[in-house]
């Protein structure tokens, strides 16, 4: 009985016919973990394709149809970027007033100083005194310049070329006797300051032009190479780097546009020239003339103070420059930490209208032609992908904005009183002889109010000129995922007010006449747009997004119907880390 | 309907000849299931996801070999992958055991529950050993690629097993004996 076995033996006799039956969950559960993988490869992606072609469409419509029936004037306004620079260093009233209403011709001060008011005739002694100073010294800056600006490299003119055109266009409105020599001057100087920067290195003079940031390094290596020469060459130089930031302004005491960082430091120069009654007529004559004289008057009376100013100018600008850098590196620090990051750097053509008829300056410009202008846009952003097809992303745009309300008439009022109250919405720079300027809307006046000296090509337009710092909260949805990529993109901006002034503009002669008062610092939009990107490799991709922006809340109170609406097309290549 | 039949209904996801499928080996795989598993909850999850992968991977079937013995060999491999990925095997001794011949005497009254039982009891990987070598009738050889480990260790593994196994067993019977008296 006791029949000895190995175990192995038991245990494969024993399971040898073993079965057992699952409870019936078993099955229950097969079927489900069966069904859920065939219902995937179902997606229900074609509705979204079509919304989202549609919407693209119809954006690109829309952008491309703004861009074609609103160019017919505005060639001469492309040019803004560079042009403001200049122009608000010329909106000092005294001259800028006489020129609006006696445009005419190219006035020269003198005669319109003379004809505005008695007391200037003292400023056009000393405007004279300054002028030949300035002379004497541009000759001496001429010959011994000569030499130099012969050997030129010819790149440098060329890309120094905007800002020749700008000069060249402040000489005209002043058309004084000394043009020429003027013209000399003014050339020379930039010639000088081409000398000097291709000195310095000849890849950044050509930047100088293009890059804002790279011309503010010039302009950081400039004023030490050259404090060592005569303090004229100093002024001359600075002068002409216009397209340069901030040496610029604080040596020229002038409002500033197109500058990020420059709100505070222009305000400083305002206050410079109301500090300096006296060398105001001078200061604004040679503003107008060039910046180069300017640089000069200055020189003449404030020269240590000038040597100064001028390290000190570099130091702030080195400054900020760093301040910026840093917060590029910490971004760029916080960004490397995670997976799924992306930077994204964009630039783009921005379109300004609004949707309602209506003026943000006053009532009776209500059924004057407005034009939005094509401004431009830059920016960085970083994007966080949630998922695969879902991305949250934010950065920094600077936005540069202009509108022009066309046809209105300017008009400085010879006598002092205020009963022609001047728009409500527009605070004015007061002019140096303490006149008011007044802006009529020339629909409402008949041909017979016309005064006669006031000829057709007297309508001017009225611009206003906004910069906004945008901080965009969007959201991006991957509709197409692939090397050609299609996304929906959602989301609102906020808007920090960073500038904000109202031109004339008569005869492509621009004069700051003031400030509006009802921007709102701080205002927001609804962004909707469609982004296409190309992906080059994983990491790197090319974006197109025509956006439109609705804003909110961007005026206190306009008049009529005024809804500003922002149209960009921005573009921009990413890179994924 | 003949196996063949089913088999290729099965490969255009027939959920009908998938039933029947389930119907004609769910016992025998649940069989190897309980086997392989601590315990019968964890065995009918292995039985579950097994004929998941059977009836996603029928197409791959190209009636060489038994169809039951491919059954077999997707379900013992499922078991061994939830092991594989828990990574739970027990940390053992290796050290080799002299592979005696034990032997049982009388084993007509053990029951074959208490057999599953105590080979449920058994650590993770002497339960697999035990189970590939003498159950399924793997080799050694094969035993140390499907677990990643070496011959040597699973032939230690086996003699573990074998000696855990019979002193439960022989434990059993003098309990029984006891009662008996």
């Amino acid at each position: 009985m006791s029949e000895k076995k190995h175990i192995d033996r038991l245990f494969q006799e024993k399971f040898k016919d073993f079965e057992a039956k699952p409870s019936s969950n078993v099955w229950s559960g097969i079927q489900n973990k069966m069904e859920q993988p065939l219902q995937k490869p179902k997606k229900v992606l074609p509705l979204w394709l079509r919304f989202a072609s549609i919407a693209a469409a119809s954006v690109l419509l829309f952008t491309i149809g703004n861009l074609a029936f609103n160019n017919n004037d505005k060639e001469n306004n492309n040019t803004n970027v560079v042009d403001t620079n200049l122009e608000n260093k010329n909106t000092t009233p005294n001259t800028s007033n006489t020129k609006t209403i006696n445009s005419v011709s190219n006035n020269t001060i003198n005669t319109s100083e003379k004809t505005n008011s008695k007391s200037s005739e003292y400023n056009l002694l000393e405007n004279k005194s300054t002028v030949i100073d300035d002379k004497s010294k541009s000759k001496h800056n001429i010959q011994t310049n000569k030499d130099k600006v012969n050997s030129l490299n010819s790149k440098a003119l060329n890309t120094e070329g905007v800002s020749n055109q700008n000069t060249a266009n402040t000489i005209n409105y002043v058309a004084s006797p000394n043009k020429k020599n003027f013209n000399n001057l003014v050339s020379t100087s930039i010639n000088k300051a081409d000398l000097n920067t291709s000195k310095d290195s000849q890849s950044i003079a050509q930047r100088n032009s293009k890059d804002k940031k790279d011309s503010s390094v010039s302009n950081n290596l400039n004023p030490n190479s050259v404090i060592n020469n005569n303090s004229v060459v100093i002024n001359n130089k600075n002068s002409t780097n216009n397209n340069t930031r901030l040496t610029n302004e604080n040596n020229l005491e002038s409002t500033i546009t197109n500058n990020n960082v420059t709100k505070n430091i222009s305000s400083n120069s305002t206050i410079n020239n109301d500090d300096n009654p006296n060398n105001k007529n001078t200061i604004d004559t040679n503003n107008a003339i060039s910046n180069t004289v300017v640089a000069t008057t200055n020189s003449d009376k404030e020269k240590e103070e000038e040597k100064k100013m001028e390290p000190d100018s570099a130091n702030s600008s080195n400054t900020i420059e760093e301040a910026l850098a840093k917060i590029e590196d910490l971004d760029e620090k916080e960004e490397e930490n995670v997976d799924r990051w992306s930077v994204n750097a964009n630039a783009a053509p921005v379109y300004y209208n609004t949707l309602g008829k209506g003026s943000h300056i006053h009532d009776q410009f209500i059924d004057n032609t407005k034009n939005g202008e094509i401004n431009t846009s830059y920016g960085v952003n970083v994007g966080y992908a949630l998922n695969n097809r879902l991305r949250v992303r934010s950065g920094v745009n600077k936005l540069n904005i202009s509108y022009d309300t066309a046809n209105v008439i300017v008009y400085e009022n010879v006598t002092n009183t205020p009963s022609s109250t001047p728009l409500r919405n527009i605070d004015f720079i007061p002019t140096s002889n303490g006149q008011n300027i007044s802006v009529l809307s020339s629909n409402s006046l008949s041909i017979q109010q016309i005064d006669n000296f006031i000829n057709d090509d007297l309508n001017a337009a009225l611009s206003q000129r906004i910069s906004y710092f945008e901080v965009p909260l969007e959201l991006e949805y991957a509709v197409v995922n692939k090397r050609l990529g299609v996304n929906l993109i959602g989301g609102f901006s906020t808007f920090i007010l960073s500038d904000n002034e109202v031109v004339t503009e008569v005869d492509n002669r621009k004069t700051k006449i003031g400030e509006a008062n009802n921007i709102n610092n701080l205002s927001f939009s609804a962004n909707a747009g469609i982004g296409l990107d190309y992906k080059f490799n994983k990491a790197f991709k090319f974006n197109l997004e025509p956006t439109f922006k609705y804003q909110i809340n961007a005026y206190s109170e306009t008049s009529g119907n005024f809804r500003p609406y922002i149209i960009g097309v921005y573009t921009g290549f990413s890179y994924k880390f | 309907m003949s196996l063949n039949q089913l088999i290729e209904n099965c490969k255009i996801n027939d959920t009908k000849a998938q039933s029947e499928l389930y119907k004609l080996f769910s016992s025998k795989l649940f069989s190897v299931c309980l086997k392989y598993s601590r315990n019968y909850a964890e065995a009918e999850d292995n039985l579950q996801d097994a004929f998941v992968t059977i009836f996603k991977k029928i197409g791959q079937y190209k009636s060489k070999g038994s169809f039951e013995g491919w059954l077999k060999r997707i379900t013992i491999n499922t078991a061994l992958q939830c092991y594989r990925t828990q990574g739970v095997f027990d940390i053992v001794n290796d050290h080799l055991i002299e592979d005696v011949a034990i032997t049982i005497e009388d084993e007509d009254n053990i029951s074959l529950d208490y057999l599953l039982k105590i080979i449920q009891e058994l650590p993770d990987r002497y339960r697999l050993v035990f189970n590939l070598y003498v159950m399924d009738g793997y080799s050694h050889q094969d035993i140390a690629e499907m677990l990643k480990i070496t011959t040597g260790t699973s032939k230690s593994n086996l003699a573990r097993a074998r000696q855990i196994l019979k002193d439960k067993i022989t434990d059993y019977k003098t309990r029984l004996k006891s009662q008996s008296l």
